[in-house]
């Protein structure tokens, strides 16, 4: 195996577009333990801890940009703008993968589980992807195509992720087996788009991608029902079908009284 | 751009600077414990859960099987080693010891390094802001409680 | 004179008669209740300071020059047989070094029979390359069905002994004359141990002597455990461990790990590191194994326990033992009529090793969640209903305890117990919370033989040997204060030198709690024969008669007045030194030695989600002298933080048709962080036991693990009314539970 370390991005692209095998690293968190585990034996892994443009968040025509190397840690920070993602954020791991974690990898991994995945759907996130023939855009219920599975061509990297702030009515929840630690048993956010007046709800672990309902805000009692129907869970190690769908509802129900009083 | 499956890499590890040539695999805490012969971090996973790895990577709490050798190239490490001088204990060690913060002591240097952290970012952290510190370490033994209280006896 | 006695020894409930060898000096008094000078105090760890530095060297820490590491192939598959295992390509390898299968280890097999036995093994140059190593083994496998299912195995007749059936009295016409008769069946699951240091041996041959370096509770039975097997003097092995990362049960013996390690450090010549990477150690270390108990228990209406029934499946796994899952049953409570019945399933899964009170734990879940539920019915206090059930005296073997202050624990239980009222009243929306609680026996009296020594230096410093091991729980600090109390002498003048089976005697096992009480009485021992040399000494060199002299603050004092520094006295010596031996003495003849104690734990339950948190335990527990009450209330703590995990969070967890398991990993299996951890409150009666040995000390590891499930579900039917009988409480069974008690309620509800 070969450590590819580019400095910038334009450097990062031309080694992915020469080098396609070669899977990107920013924290580790889920590509480490792959290698740990010898699941994964990569001909090359591509660090992208050096490159200065996947760094931080900005603001961006009224959008905020979250660079795909945003930390965890980092986007608490977030909580005023984006207090679902920052809440999501608090839940990652503990502060040691809270310091390394990327959303940038959630999107990667593109697991149902993944923590970042839902408080992006509600907020409508695009993420920018870019190749050897520039970028492209799109939005991140389209980028994610299944478990494990996303949008991201052979020679792209994910870039960034941009999302219109949206006040302060949301929240995210997540079930777990303990108090800190945890993949989710059922995760959900929850936010109010005034401009648009609705409510739109994302979870995660209850399908094979993390699902997203929207109601007229007018509509929001039938909501923890619709959530429930919407989603597709399975029983595995961590919980049930039946759980993760009772769950849902009372989660739904729950976020209803953040949200809306 | 690097180009390798093996690499010499420059560490500052404990104020002192190390050259050493990695296999790309290598973990961070592989090279600290069998290369530099720090074994004061500790192995108890490699699934980023227990924290008995923790150092301390760029002013930044991390977990050192969490991290390729190859990553922290150029980078200053503090480990459990460097946490004292010679002889004397920080304040922090100190209490660990007083209030029994362990019992076999396995994972007392990566919840050294958590607390470590915490209190350098946050001088005096609430209760919470303790717990919160070393929500990613694991310890079997002791039931956490005694060494909260040593956090917070050094946080004083 | 060496005196040779044979008594009765008992480790983990189980008990042997033995020949031991004990001291012909005259009994020592113990020493008055109460906190001394050191004993009974708080005090720091005496190697707090290496450890909190990071230079306390664990096997995981030890690298010998040349060392070669080891990688273990496993079963893949829950029960197979291996064809044809060639080991030829990892032989020709140049960078492989060793390459062993069944013919060279008796620790391998051909016929794996769990997910994960040893089948073969390599040793490399490279830690980073060992398992890379094991591709090299060509392996034709052969999968077998396995038996999975512990009922099946008892249908089957798949078992690892004989049925055990055991009765007293006439349960059948005790039940039939009850006035009240409650049963039901309880699952507790199979957890795992999971200490932070894994298994490990670092093994070399010295010359013809084997040194092997090990994360171990037993330095001597590892020995012995190699002598046996290899047929080797067990004077030629030394086992060395100086700090340990935990064990919990599951480090008794030498373990696969280090025979595989001598194996091929036999095959290499140099030195090998056999270490278990987490998920082998969720595989194949050992576990508590997972049991369903049939409980039946018959009162009379003013609560008086008439008849107690149980059949209990024990799910041993492939190799292991049945553990005492009947024990809280056939001994806790005052019941003439009691019968059990227990199997030990042999099934085609990991085998179970003694963890933190094997089979109490999950015996006094049943049992303890049972008397709740027969109080609800008698409409008793559940409290009330197991004092009027105290038992006098040992009904199962029908003799007196050398002490038990169970009765005084309930009585210090009683302001946590009362509090009920008010923790109910502060239920708020979804969250009902209440307060339960459970009994707790156990063994923990120790026993011998365990001997230490202890060497006085001209410095007038003195040092504690013997070979014993410090597992984490603080025992070289205990050991220190013993010898220090009896010599007069500062702590920080005591050194303890333990963890080398060449370098002292013969030592306690460090399970079934048995080290403080097994080696304290040794060590005293010791130390009252070198205070006792020095005295004579002392009485010679300045003239004085030896019964006005004692040790006292780091000098030999005289009635008389005129003191003498230890220094002076011992100076005289010049290099040489005094030593003291000391034996552990036999237990008190006829008499149960056994620990007692209660718990009181408040619970929240989140009735919509199903989530439980434990907000508080109290924890009241008689074991007799407590020595350092600093790490004896670490110990309890950590007991407690384990049960609430058993109770909520861990479970290792199975394919049901393939035997695979799927919990092999520390995100899979989840153990308690901080932000799980209750308010606990530890109480400890602290009443030396007057019968027992010349300290008084029962053991402490074990009972603060015992109660805390059946307290928490006992808290969690107090909320909520629902009655949780499987372990863990996940919010499934716990939903599952609030359906059943919601449903019962309606059919009683008139129509």
């Amino acid at each position: 195996m070969e450590v590819l370390t580019p400095r910038s991005l334009g450097e990062a692209l031309r080694i992915k577009a020469e080098r396609p095998d070669a899977v990107p690293i920013q924290g580790g968190t889920d590509v480490m333990v792959e290698l740990n585990f010898d699941r994964a034996r990569p001909p090359a892994l591509l660090n992208l801890n050096e490159v200065p443009e996947l760094r931080g968040w900005s603001h961006e025509n009224g959008m905020l940009r979250l660079g795909s190397g945003l930390t965890y840690t980092e986007a608490m920070a977030l909580s005023e703008r984006l207090r679902a993602l920052a809440e999501a954020s608090r839940t990652v791991g503990g502060p040691q993968i809270r310091n390394r974690g990327t959303i940038g990898g959630n999107l990667g991994t593109a697991s149902p589980a993944g923590d970042a995945l839902p408080p992006l759907l509600v907020y409508g996130a695009e993420v920018e992807l870019a190749g050897p023939n520039g970028s492209r855009r799109l939005p991140l219920q389209e980028f994610l195509v299944g478990p494990k599975r996303n949008a991201l061509a052979e020679d792209e990297l994910i870039v960034a992720v941009y999302v219109r702030p949206l006040g302060s009515r949301q929240t995210f929840m997540k079930v777990g087996p303990r108090n800190a630690m945890v993949i989710a048993v059922v995760s959900l956010a929850m936010c109010v788009d005034e401009e648009r007046n609705e409510i739109r709800v994302s979870f995660g672990s209850a399908g094979p991608v993390a699902g997203v309902v929207t109601a007229p805000l007018d509509e929001a009692d039938d909501l923890p029902q619709r959530v429930a129907e919407a989603a597709s869970p399975i029983d595995d190690v961590r919980g049930t079908a039946r759980y993760r769908r009772h769950a849902l509802q009372v989660l739904t129900s729950r976020a209803l009284v953040r949200c809306l009083t | 751009m690097d180009v390798v499956t093996s690499q010499t890499i420059g560490v500052e590890v404990n104020g002192t600077t190390y050259e050493r040539e990695v296999e790309a695999r290598r973990l961070l805490i592989h090279l600290l414990r069998d290369d530099l012969d720090l074994t004061g971090s500790h192995i108890g996973c490699d699934t980023g859960n227990c924290g008995a790895c923790s150092v301390i990577l760029d002013r930044t709490l991390v977990k050192s099987c969490m991290v390729l050798a190859i990553q922290a190239d150029g980078a200053s490490i503090e480990t459990v080693e460097g946490l004292a001088g010679e002889e004397q204990l920080t304040p922090l060690q100190q209490a660990f010891s007083d209030h029994h913060a362990l019992q076999c002591g396995y994972c007392t240097p990566g919840m050294l390094m958590s607390a470590t952290a915490l209190l350098r970012e946050n001088p005096k952290p609430s209760d919470e802001e303790i717990a919160k510190a070393i929500q990613g370490n694991i310890c079997r033994c002791t039931g956490y409680w005694n060494i909260f209280e040593a956090i917070k006896a050094a946080s004083e | 004179m060496a005196r040779l006695i044979r008594t009765e020894k008992e480790v983990e409930g189980r008990y042997t008669e033995q020949w031991v060898v004990v001291e012909e000096d005259a009994a020592i008094d113990q020493w008055p209740a109460g906190p001394r000078e050191t004993v009974g105090r708080p005090v720091p760890r005496v190697d707090g300071y290496e450890r909190a530095r990071g230079q306390a060297l664990f096997t995981a820490d030890v690298a010998l020059p040349g060392m070669l590491h080891a990688a273990v192939l496993r079963s893949p598959y829950a029960r197979a047989r291996v064809r044809r295992l060639d080991l030829s390509r990892a032989r020709e390898a140049d960078w492989v070094l060793g390459a062993i299968g069944p013919d060279d280890c008796d620790a391998l097999t051909l016929e794996p029979g769990f997910h994960g036995e040893p089948v073969a093994a390599v040793a490399v140059d490279s830690p980073g390359r060992a398992r890379e190593a094991l591709e090299l083994i060509d392996v034709d496998w052969e999968e077998l069905e396995p038996l999975l299912d512990p009922e099946e195995a008892v249908r089957r007749n798949e078992l690892h002994e004989e049925p055990r059936r055991y009765e007293r009295g006439d349960a059948d016409a005790a039940f039939a004359d009850a006035d009240v008769v409650v049963e039901a069946e309880y699952r507790t699951q199979t957890v795992l141990h999971n200490p932070l240091e894994t298994h490990q041996s670092v093994c070399r041959w010295e010359g013809d002597t084997l040194e092997v370096y090990i994360s171990t509770q037993f330095i001597w039975g590892v020995r012995d455990d190699i002598a046996e097997s290899l047929d080797l003097p067990p004077d030629r092995i030394r086992v060395i461990c100086n700090f340990m990362g935990g064990g919990f049960g599951a480090k008794n013996g030498a373990h696969a790990q280090t025979f595989i390690a001598i194996a091929l450090a036999s095959q290499t010549g140099r030195p090998v590191r056999c270490a278990l990477s987490r998920r082998e150690e969720n595989l194949a270390t050992g576990n508590r194994n997972s049991t369903i108990q049939r409980l039946r228990a018959g009162a009379r209406s003013d609560g008086t326990l008439v008849a107690l029934e149980g059949e209990f499946v024990n799910a041993v796994g492939w190799k292991g033992w049945s553990g005492p899952t009947y024990g809280p049953m056939e001994m806790l409570y005052a019941c003439e009529n009691v019968r059990t019945l227990t199997y030990g399933a042999k099934l085609n899964l990991p085998p179970n090793a003694a963890f933190r009170a094997p089979g109490f734990v999950e015996g006094t879940f049943g049992l303890e969640c049972l008397l709740d539920e027969l109080a609800g019915r008698l409409e008793l206090d559940p409290l009330e209903l197991r004092a009027r059930n105290h038992a006098d005296r040992d009904l199962a073997d029908d003799r007196p305890y050398s002490s038990k202050n169970l009765l005084e624990c309930y009585r210090r239980a009683e302001p946590h117990w009362a509090r009920r009222d008010a923790v109910r009243a502060r239920s708020e929306g979804p969250w009902r919370r209440g307060v339960g609680l459970a009994s707790q026996i156990w063994y923990g009296g120790g026993g011998p033989p365990s001997y230490a020594w202890v060497r006085i230096g001209s410095d007038g410093r003195a040092t504690v040997i013997t070979a014993m091991q410090d597992i984490g729980t603080g025992t070289r600090t205990a050991m220190a204060q013993i010898a220090a109390e009896e010599l007069g002498l500062p702590l920080d003048r005591v050194r303890v030198s333990l963890g080398d089976s060449s370098r002292g005697p013969y030592a306690s096992i460090s399970a079934g709690s048995s080290t403080t009480p097994s080696m304290g009485p040794a060590v005293r021992a010791a130390a009252a024969d070198a205070a006792r040399q020095v005295i004579e000494i002392a009485a010679q060199r300045y003239h004085l008669e030896e019964r006005l002299l004692t040790m006292q603050g780091g000098k030999v004092v005289s009635s008389d007045g005129g003191s003498w520094p230890l220094e002076e006295v011992t100076g005289l010596l010049e290099d040489a030194q005094i030593l003291g031996k000391g034996a552990r003495g036999p237990n008190p003849t006829g008499m149960r030695v056994l620990t007692f104690g209660i718990q009181v734990a408040d619970v929240a339950v989140d009735v919509e989600t199903g989530e439980v948190r434990v907000e508080r335990i109290a924890a009241i527990h008689d074991v007799g002298r407590v020595i350092n009450p600093l790490g004896a209330q670490s110990q309890v703590e950590g007991g407690i933080i384990q049960g609430v995990g058993h109770t909520l969070s861990e479970e290792r967890l199975v394919d049901p048709a393939s035997g695979i398991v799927l919990t092999q990993s520390l995100d899979a299996y989840k153990l308690p962080t901080i932000a799980d951890v209750p308010e606990i409150v530890v109480e400890l009666l602290d009443i030396p036991d007057e019968h027992l040995t010349n300290l008084g000390s029962k053991g402490l590891g074990e009972p603060p693990i015992v109660p805390t499930a059946a307290a928490i579900v006992n808290a969690i039917r107090d909320a909520t009314g629902a009655d949780v009988r499987s372990l863990p409480v996940s919010r499934d069974e716990m939903l599952r539970a609030l359906r059943e008690a919601r449903e019962r309620e309606r059919a009683a509800a008139p129509a």
